[in-house]
């Protein structure tokens, strides 16, 4: 399907299939009482109208708890069902973002098939994963994680991976920078720790801090950055260039309106702004068997997000808040309970940025780009 | 910082193969794509390998 020049017509859903995981992380924002239903084959069927309808050009995540749970039926099902409502200017991108414990040999042949992106994580090399993502019986989950991936690594050719940061590896971060590479995966990020759900019952154990993060980010920018190495990507730092680079770059937590181009779906049909407010009622937009893109779009609750950079104190008197806009608002209300507030990370963005802008204008300048 | 000032607009884009950073170069490259096409904002909370999607930007080198 060709391209065209609007980004208007362009939604991402993040769809939480199932809360269930067979994991018990020790920082998942989902906490002990998750509801174990699953969404049936009917609310995605009826979520798929509901995107289709209001957008010509749809990428799902396929999130969770642990979406594999849900078993490869039902994204065959889906996906013949996507097939089929695709009409003329219409485009779906299916991701899946796995614990990879319970990949297989028909779940990656499939998602080969139907051109899914996967998405795992992995903290580093055992000992460093296994103290924080375990099953519910304390075990850790390397050795099933590593099978999944390696399976996926060998069918799909890539893979992405997210590596939580925590008190765990915050100074172990090279470690777990290596250890990545070394499984020959092009493709990673180093997410902070975010207190949530079960994470804040531990996050006296696993918080850190956002200056020291910004610190230990800089150590591995700065090798990476300086490798040279353009076939690995850290995302999250890769992340800082594209936006002081251009405007149209840059992930979700930097744009100054998140909600034109997001929404998450959860296995009820319910609609919220974002996965990560989609266990926070108050920000229930509405349901996909009751309510159109457009109402769940102009819905009264998504005001309080409007013109958020300009509105947060802190930030419109910042200098780099024109590029993070600041932050992620999951994270500010995660922290604060307000969305009116920077993002819990707002000191690493300010390093990072800075540390960043100064490096590739050196470069641009060293190679005669600009004087 | 230079307030929304973009490292694009300030350069002759026929100049991008002249950096001596690969990874720079690759974001200029995006950049200059993703300003006649579509706007891609990642999320920040997945990460699916999506290399093969930037294959159309050309050679990195």
């Amino acid at each position: 399907m060709g391209k065209d020049n609007s980004s208007s017509h362009e939604l991402t859903a993040i769809v939480k299939p199932t809360e269930s995981c067979n994991f018990a992380c020790k920082y998942c924002y989902v906490d002990q009482e998750a509801d174990k239903e699953k969404m049936t084959i009917e609310t995605a069927e009826k979520m798929t109208e509901f995107l289709l309808n209001g957008r010509d050009r749809i990428t799902i995540i396929w999130h969770g708890g642990e979406p594999l749970l849900m078993g490869v039926d039902f994204y065959k099902r889906i996906y013949d069902f996507q097939r089929e409502k695709l009409t003329e200017g219409k485009m779906i991108k299916n991701l899946i973002q796995t614990n990879g414990s319970l990949l297989n040999d028909e779940f990656v042949d499939f998602f080969k098939y139907a051109d899914f992106k996967v998405g795992t994580s992995i903290d580093g090399p055992k000992e460093i994963h296994d103290m924080q993502r375990v099953y519910k019986d304390g075990r850790g989950t390397y050795d099933d994680v590593c099978r999944g991936i390696d399976l996926a690594m060998s069918k799909l050719g890539n893979i992405g991976t997210i590596s939580v940061i925590t008190k765990n590896n915050i100074y172990r971060m090279q470690e777990v920078y290596d250890f990545i590479k070394e499984k020959k995966i092009k493709d990673m990020k180093l997410n902070p720790f975010f207190a949530d759900g079960r994470g804040k019952e531990n996050e006296d154990e696993l918080s850190i801090n956002p200056r020291v993060f910004g610190e230990e980010c800089i150590k591995i920018f700065d090798e990476w950055y300086g490798s040279n190495e353009p076939f690995v990507e850290i995302k999250n730092l890769q992340d800082y260039i594209n936006r002081l680079v251009s405007p149209h770059l840059g992930p979700c937590i930097f744009q100054h309106n998140c909600r034109e181009k997001f929404l998450s779906v959860n296995h009820k049909g319910d609609v919220y702004p974002c996965g990560r407010f989609s266990y926070e009622q108050e920000f229930k937009l509405g349901n996909v068997y009751t309510s159109s893109l457009d109402d769940v779009q102009s819905s009264p609750v998504n005001d309080q997000f409007e013109d958020r950079p300009e509105k947060t104190r802190k930030c419109s008197k910042c200098d780099v808040s024109s590029y993070c806009n600041g932050g992620c608002p999951s994270s500010a209300y995660t922290y604060t309970g307000k969305i009116l507030a920077p993002d819990y990370f707002c000191k690493s963005f300010n390093m990072l940025f800075k540390h960043v802008e100064k490096k590739i204008y050196d470069d641009a300048q060293k190679s005669g780009l600009i004087k | 910082m230079e307030k929304t000032k973009y490292l694009l607009d300030k350069i002759n884009i026929d100049d991008i193969p002249k950096l001596d950073n690969a990874i720079l170069k690759r974001a200029l490259r995006r950049a200059k794509y993703e300003e006649n096409a579509h706007i891609d904002w990642p999320q920040a909370h997945c990460n699916y390998g999506d290399h093969s999607d930037h294959s159309n930007y050309g050679d990195w080198n």
